[in-house]
């Protein structure tokens, strides 16, 4: 009957109202970081698997970068590192891609992004503890820390390519990927969250994010912090399917003498890097993002275009004089509050 | 059978009837939560044509009137000219399986029109800010379509006698 | 079309009632679980505890987190680390939250705070 037709009609446009996919999120520890995961998905058991592999895959990640600890079975960079001097160590491909490329983006590029300058920032990271246990604290002795550059130099990785093996030359030697690895991993689980299906969400790392897909049609927007005060967000961008990193100098430091240190140490100096309060890169690959979020937190303007020229990514860059500099590519998308 | 003269006369009167309710609703039931979600005085107008003319002839005076209603308020392709005019178009376009059948009376029809458009509203609503929370105000606006409906079948009536004594 | 009610009227008069009411029960249901702002306390990743801000009350919690003692209060719909033993102060730095895209994280203490709210933020995702 016609009745029952105009009241089915009106039920299936009530229906056809809520067809849109539902905003889910799950948060956890991990990698050293607060990771959390928002997706659209049509309902909450997919969003459930997702999140489960998302935690699984971290974990996973972070035992194979970790170069402090050891676990078993895992070639990690600890396993790297307690054989320098001694032999090479076969590795998972991911590790080695890893190593890689930081190897070849560091001969490449202004070289200050140095993965075997772990000795010297172990030494800046012990003061920034002691900071934070309310202890008094004093600037790492400079002729102490030049002894101890003795041991940095990244032609000291040796890569074997068909044995997929690392082994560092000298004893000393020690490796931490930190400065690469968040964003290889958030990209690449990223990427499997794409293959299992996928299509809307973001992942934050720690600073790390990769954004899959639209909102619903429309970009997502993401929030830079303020250094001066890291709770507002300073600028925003609204984008879609990309990777996003930023390094700055609010979160992990110490003070001595009124100034800042921060954790990202410059190779030349041996000291940290003051030129700017935070750096954001947004690029496809989530290895050069993180990779050169580093390396341009202690490079001025001019080298920073260059770079990103050459490597075709889009930077935000906020310096010690509160000064925010766009990209070209990003001025569209782009909101300063 | 009316004269042509004749009909024109009455849609134009009634035309302006339903412009002057529209605005006049817009200008006093502003305590209404959603911008754009109006009662639907202006329906009296729309019923009596549908009774007194016919289907086609409500369709064409009451899209008009939407029109008309917002070019003066200055309203024309806004958000709530929007709404009312997807609104009305749809639930007029539905209305017309009910109308044919033929068993129901004015009452029945003005209800369903009126709970019809408000439905619509909010539908359309959820689309333009794409998030579905406004169904919350569904069901109280059915509620208050059905009272609406009525009254407005109730005063279309009255005026079905009136312009039947002039004429 | 006349113009007497009928009993054609009373019956989808009362259809559409009733199909209100139905909409009217589930809208409430789905309304009162989903609309207040929660703040979800996670030590080890596990959730020990859950503060209403939408009631706008003050409240305390303590834990026994990996370093020692961490406080937390809430007061005016937001929340933060009151204070916390050995660190810097890392938590109780990042002061009040009201907001789903601003945690507060404890690293050292292996804690966090979520704010789980159906809000829009005008962000979807901050970068600290």
């Amino acid at each position: 009957m016609k009745k029952y037709t105009f009241i089915l009609l009106i039920l299936f446009l009530l229906v056809g109202c809520s067809n849109k996919l539902e905003k889910y999120s799950t948060s956890f520890l991990s990698f050293d970081t607060y990771i959390e995961l928002n997706a659209y998905t049509s309902d909450k058991d997919e969003f459930y698997d997702y999140a489960k592999y998302t935690e699984q895959q971290f974990k996973k990640y972070h035992e194979l970068f970790d170069a402090y600890n050891n676990y078993q079975g895992v070639n990690n960079v600890k396993v790297i590192n307690d054989n320098a001097g001694k032999k090479a160590i076969k590795v998972d491909e991911h590790l080695y891609e890893v190593i890689k490329q930081a190897k070849e983006l560091y001969q490449d590029s202004e070289q200050k992004n140095n993965i075997t300058l772990t000795p010297i920032v172990l030494e800046y990271k012990a003061v920034q503890e002691r900071y934070d246990a309310n202890e008094k604290v004093s600037n790492p002795d400079l002729e102490m820390l030049k002894e101890k550059a003795k041991c940095v130099n990244m032609d000291n990785i040796i890569l074997n390519e068909q044995e997929q093996s690392i082994f560092l030359k000298k004893s000393c030697s020690q490796l931490d990927v930190g400065s690469v690895a968040k964003g290889y991993t958030t990209d690449l689980i990223a990427n499997e969250l794409k293959d299992k299906g996928l299509t809307s969400g973001i992942i934050n790392a720690g600073g790390n994010v990769v954004v899959i897909g639209k909102k619903n049609n429309s970009d997502f927007t993401i929030g830079i912090a303020n250094p001066d005060n890291p709770n507002e967000a300073k600028i925003n961008i609204k984008t879609s399917d990309i990777n996003i990193v930023t390094s700055g100098d609010y979160q992990r430091y110490y003070i001595v003498d009124g100034i800042k240190m921060n954790h990202i140490i410059d190779p030349d100096t041996l000291k940290p890097a003051l030129i700017n309060k935070s750096v954001t890169i947004i690029n496809n690959d989530g290895l050069i993002a993180d990779y050169f979020s580093t390396e341009c937190f202690m490079l001025d303007l001019e080298k920073i275009d260059k770079l990103a020229q050459k490597y075709d990514f889009e930077y935000i860059v906020i310096d010690k004089n509160d000064k925010i500099t766009i990209s070209e590519g990003l001025k569209d998308v782009t909101e300063v509050k | 059978m009316m004269k042509d003269t004749k009909k024109i006369v009455i849609l134009g009167l009634f035309l302006a009837l339903a412009i002057i309710l529209n605005i006049v609703e817009n200008v006093s039931f502003a305590f209404f939560v959603i911008p754009g979600v109006k009662l639907g005085l202006a329906n009296i107008s729309t019923i009596f044509i549908l009774y007194y003319f016919g289907y086609k002839e409500m369709f064409l005076i009451n899209v008009t009137r939407v029109v008309l209603a917002n070019l003066i308020t200055g309203l024309l392709f806004s958000i709530p000219f929007t709404i009312a005019f997807f609104s009305s178009v749809t639930s007029m376009l539905l209305l017309y399986f009910i109308y044919r059948s033929n068993k129901i009376s004015i009452y029945g029809i003005s209800m369903i029109q009126a709970v019809l458009f408000n439905t619509m509203q909010i539908i359309i609503v959820c689309l333009l800010y794409q998030s579905n929370v406004f169904i919350f105000y569904l069901p109280y606006l059915i509620f208050s379509g059905i009272a609406t409906g009525y009254l407005v079948a109730l005063s279309a009536k009255y005026l079905v006698r009136l312009i039947d004594k002039i004429y | 079309m006349s113009l007497k009610l009928n009993k054609y009227d009373i019956i989808i008069t009362i259809v559409v009632a009733l199909i209100a009411c139905l909409l009217l029960f589930n809208v409430l249901r789905s309304d009162n679980q989903e609309s207040d702002k929660i703040a979800n306390v996670y030590f080890e990743n596990e959730l020990v505890h859950s503060f209403n801000l939408s009631e706008k009350k003050e409240e305390v919690f303590e834990i026994e987190a990996t370093n020692g003692l961490v406080i937390i209060e809430t007061k005016d719909g937001k929340v933060r680390v009151k204070s916390e033993t050995s660190q810097k102060n890392i938590c109780s730095i990042q002061s009040w939250s009201d907001s789903s895209v601003n945690p507060i994280v404890c690293l050292p203490n292996n804690l966090y705070i979520k704010i789980e709210s159906v809000e829009d933020e005008d962000v979807d995702v901050f970068i600290k």
